[in-house]
């Protein structure tokens, strides 16, 4: 029987081969039940496809539109804002590169000892006098 | 009639106002799948504006595959079961329901006709959302099974059983009311 309303509830929307369109219409024809079920589906479908015309407020294409060119216009802004920065940060990002290479070079180049701490100007601290409690004091 | 081409055309060539015809097309259609998706609430223009500027935002990339109907009936369904997640999450789905305003119902409908209604409207929102997608399609909007997965981008053997699966839940929500007939 589970089989057979199966049938039946795809019956309104899938073409169902030959075989299954007899069994179908043979427990129609003896079973009330089966009867009554289509009769209320029939009626449930009809009710729904006669729904009523639901419209959107009026003058709503000129919400949209008024939506539309607005964040049209946000965007335009947005874009040139955003384009505006990305065109500035190549040249001041090779800027401060070249500066940095310069002051480097010019570390290096004066203390004649190409090393790191050279290069950026930070004297060369040990370990012991790194964590000396007594550095603290004497850097105040 | 300027077709749906040459108004997308105009509109890509940058005559932003082309785009009206579209929504003037359109928006009856769109606002009947939305309103049988979501009731006949406030948000449901919210959802119907969102869904002609999500289409505006895309027609660079609309290549034609499939009608501005289905593009369109494809976003305003999922807009519309986003809203429907974004009510479950906020726990007011059943408020909503309660306080749907079903007083815009045609009347030329006998009392008995339009309670059935009533309710048949009311078991159609108590459906889950990829349920009530199915049905506001095939059967509110009459699109064929197949029109319908090509939509919802499912198969069609998936349709089939939705709507079978929704039949039999709203068979059994309204069985006390077709039941008295």
């Amino acid at each position: 029987m589970k089989r057979i309303r199966k049938l039946l509830f795809r019956s309104f929307d899938d073409h169902m081969n030959k075989r299954d369109q007899d069994l179908l219409k043979k427990h129609l024809t003896f079973s009330d039940e089966l009867k009554k079920e289509k009769a209320e589906l029939e009626l449930i479908r009809s009710v729904i496809s006669k729904n009523e015309e639901y419209k959107f407020k009026p003058h709503f294409s000129d919400c949209v539109m008024s939506a539309i060119k607005e964040k049209s216009y946000q965007e335009s802004y947005e874009e040139t804002f955003f384009q505006s920065l990305i065109g500035l940060f190549k040249p001041v990002a090779i800027g401060a590169m070249v500066l940095l290479i310069v002051m480097m070079s010019y570390n290096i180049f004066q203390n004649k000892k190409v090393s790191f701490s050279n290069a950026v100007a930070i004297p060369e601290i040990n370990v012991e006098v790194a964590f000396d409690p007594v550095l603290p004091l004497i850097l105040e | 009639m300027v077709t749906d081409e040459q108004l997308i055309k105009s509109c890509l060539s940058g005559n932003v106002e082309a785009y009206r015809g579209i929504v003037e097309r359109y928006e009856s259609r769109i606002a009947s799948v939305i309103k049988s998706m979501l009731g006949d609430c406030p948000e449901a223009d919210d959802v119907g504006q969102e869904t002609f500027i999500r289409f505006y935002k895309s027609l660079s990339k609309f290549k034609g595959d499939s009608s501005v109907n289905t593009y369109l009936t494809r976003i305003a369904i999922n807009l519309s079961i986003n809203e429907l997640k974004r009510r479950k999450r906020k726990n007011q789905r059943l408020e909503r329901i309660s306080e749907m305003n079903y007083e815009t119902i045609p009347g030329n409908y006998q009392e008995t006709d339009s309670l059935l209604r009533d309710e048949v409207n009311r078991s159609i929102l108590n459906l889950e959302p990829k349920f009530r997608a199915v049905v506001t399609l095939r059967l509110i909007e009459g699109y064929s099974t197949r029109e319908t997965s090509e939509i919802l981008k499912i198969p069609m053997g998936t349709v089939l059983s939705r709507l079978a699966r929704a039949q039999e839940k709203l068979r059994y929500m309204l069985s006390e009311v077709v039941g008295v007939r």
